[in-house]
């Protein structure tokens, strides 16, 4: 079958919902579906600078970039204007201007869709909260392709799917793909149809994921070889709790605990105002952005993985942790609660709570064996619901079923007529 | 309806499919995956389902302790189990969404709900699931139901519930407008067309009737102390008298 993906950005650009899409064209390229992507030529979001070539052929997937209107300041502003105006009457003139300053504008891709969208079977537009989604759903309705929608709804960030058109999209849809149960219980509350909306979640390769030794990983960092490390993992961005685990952290240390603290992640304004903070605190290493090779090794160096962000809409490196059978700490926020199985794989704190974060890492470090049944635990769990063919899985399945019920609604009118 | 079942179902689940028959179905059964079915029941992982873009696939697990063949669901249109503890299971570890897992309790309902299923029409278990959720949304004076045992408490509940919306005024309400830069213009146009009925007429009677629950609460109140009262005197006279 002939699928298209409709993306804001597609690797070499980094993130969750580009590793969502990329994973999983590429899976159903392999199982012998043929995949396009349509998507922007920008590496980041913040500017949508054309950057990366128009086409690409990536694993078999045939990736199509179109240039799009570059985000600049007064962009921006538009946006901002749209954000404070919009929400608290939600008044539907203000749409235009979050769909414009949201972006990326490709009219290119629009151009595209319409003359190329019947030539595929089915439609798939991931990240709802960017706007080639809303044109993108249009060209598809206007093609009468079946269309499906991976929104990655973040349930404490209303503007990832609750504007008035990204609800008509949703809607719309034959179908929307949530990441977890509880973002999936969300959408329900908004209004769709429950048998419209299924639980596809991301994936990992298992293969990708292989233990060098924790004692090799720690000397590979630089990290003490004995006692207890607890590593953050994630940009370092506010809402990612890293203030939170830096806290506890302090806690845990006059509570004289053999504890090191190991932050691993691009550094951000925010970041920086926190280690002049929590200047010459022992035990604590950081380290920015770093390859594949060394998120590995920090996996692998530490006992315990602690992010307790409060906007995660699914929460990947829980399951990187897990694939590295470590046990997780989470923030008790709707996403993360519907992954983590609080005290079966990870233990979960309230929300910002700095002594219930160092409650539950003092645990982990008081009961080293309750770890590692957790993380033993988590990687089952890994293994059994969240690879990357699992995924697969259930997204094609997913396409098959709106293919199917579009069949049968096309055959029940045949039959009235 | 052109039913299909492929693979070996268990003799124990054939007998469901006799229904079918009697309906007028057509009901046939192999290995292989034919064309022209509208409906097919698998027994088993069949690669064929990764390709049907056609009918109404279901994968019948009534007979399957295991789950070995779960990891095929997300395929299906339909799951059927046989108790709600598999279904926990097939959502909690599979993922599956609990509207497409059905619990069958009785084989005879089948033709029904597949007939159902092919017209997209809700079957059963999602009408349950609907009432449910709709249940859990229903106003708080619902939810405010007197529990078995204790008529008197669930009545006081109740009560708490008028008296919160006894005063009908909107309060909070001020009229506005959406429009951009002209909307304090068109707001301030509103208020002025409306507030020579607002201010003299509707208030006043509204004020009036905010007054009238509020003291239909009071004697409410009252006459549920009493009934507290009368209440635990009958229990107490209870008690003396299963002494006596």
């Amino acid at each position: 079958m002939r699928f298209l993906h409709v993306t804001h950005r597609y690797p070499p650009s980094i993130g969750g919902a580009e590793k969502y899409i990329a994973d999983l064209s590429e899976e159903l390229v392999r199982r012998g579906h043929q995949v396009d992507v349509f998507t922007s030529r920008a590496l980041d979001f913040y500017t949508w600078k054309n950057e990366l070539p128009p086409f690409d052929r990536l694993n078999g997937v045939r990736v199509y970039r179109f240039r799009s209107m570059q985000r600049r300041e007064w962009v921006w502003r538009v946006l901002h204007f749209g954000m404070r105006h919009y929400w608290p009457n939600r008044s539907r003139w203000y749409e235009p201007f979050i769909f414009f300053g949201g972006g990326p504008l490709a009219p290119g891709m629009l151009q595209a869709m319409l003359a190329q969208g019947r030539r595929y079977d089915l439609i798939h537009l991931n990240c709802l909260v960017y706007a080639q989604v809303a044109y993108g759903y249009w060209a598809a309705r206007r093609q009468g392709v079946p269309v499906v929608v991976t929104p990655h709804a973040h349930a404490g960030q209303e503007v990832t799917y609750n504007v008035g058109y990204q609800r008509a999209v949703m809607a719309g849809c034959d179908h929307v793909i949530a990441d977890t149960a509880a973002e999936r219980g969300l959408l329900v509350d908004l209004g769709l149809d429950p048998w419209r909306v299924s639980i596809g979640g991301t994936g990992l390769d298992p293969e990708k994921y292989t233990d060098g030794g924790q004692l090799a990983a720690r000397r590979r960092l630089g990290l003490p070889d004995k006692g207890f490390i607890v590593l953050f993992l994630g940009r370092k961005s506010d809402y990612k709790g890293l203030d939170v685990a830096l806290d506890a952290y302090t806690i845990l240390q006059s509570q004289g605990l053999d504890v090191a603290f190991l932050a691993v992640g691009p550094e951000t304004d925010c970041s920086q105002a926190l280690w002049t903070r929590h200047q010459g605190l022992p035990g604590l290493h950081v380290l920015g952005a770093v390859s594949d090779e060394e998120k590995l090794a920090a996996l692998a160096a530490c006992d315990c993985l602690v992010l307790p962000s409060i906007g995660e809409a699914f929460g990947i490196v829980f399951l990187e942790a897990w694939l590295m059978g470590k046990p997780v700490i989470g923030a008790r926020v709707l996403a993360v609660s519907s992954v983590i199985g609080d005290g079966r794989d990870g233990l979960l704190a309230a929300p910002g709570d700095v002594a219930d974060l160092a409650a539950c890492i003092a645990r982990l470090v008081a009961d080293p064996e309750l770890g590692r049944s957790m993380g033993a635990r988590g990687r089952d769990k890994v293994l059994l619901r969240y690879t990357v063919s699992r995924i697969a899985d259930r997204v094609e399945g997913i396409y098959l079923r709106v293919l199917r019920r579009r069949q049968r609604q096309s055959l029940g009118k045949e039959q009235i007529s | 309806m052109k039913v299909h079942l492929v693979g070996s179902p268990p003799p124990a689940l054939l007998a469901a499919f006799d229904r079918f028959r009697e309906l007028g179905d057509a009901v046939s059964c192999s290995d292989q995956v034919p064309p022209e079915a509208d409906a097919y029941f698998f027994y088993g992982g069949y690669e064929a389902m990764k390709q049907l873009a056609h009918g109404l696939v279901i994968l019948d697990l009534r007979d399957d302790i295991t789950l070995g063949v779960a990891p095929w669901a997300p395929y299906a249109d339909l799951c059927l189990v046989r108790s709600e503890q598999v279904r926990a299971t097939l959502v909690d570890d599979h993922g599956c969404e609990p509207e497409r897992i059905l619990v069958v309790a009785e084989d005879s309902v089948l033709p029904e709900l597949v007939d159902r299923a092919a017209r997209d029409a809700l079957p059963p278990a999602e009408v349950e699931e609907k009432d449910k959720a709709m249940a859990d949304r229903v106003t708080v004076l619902q939810q405010a139901e007197p529990r078995a045992g204790s008529q008197t408490a669930g009545l006081a509940a109740r009560l708490e519930v008028i008296e919160r919306q006894a005063d009908i005024m909107l309060r909070g309400y001020r009229v506005r407008s959406r429009v951009p830069v002209i909307g304090p213009l068109i707001a301030w146009v509103r208020r002025n067309l409306t507030s020579h009925l607002r201010e003299p007429y509707l208030d006043p009677i509204l004020e009036r009737q905010v007054a009238v629950n509020r003291q239909l609460v009071t004697v409410l109140r009252e006459l549920l102390d009493r009934q507290a009262d009368l209440e635990r005197r009958l229990a107490r006279f209870e008690e003396e008298q299963r002494h006596d």
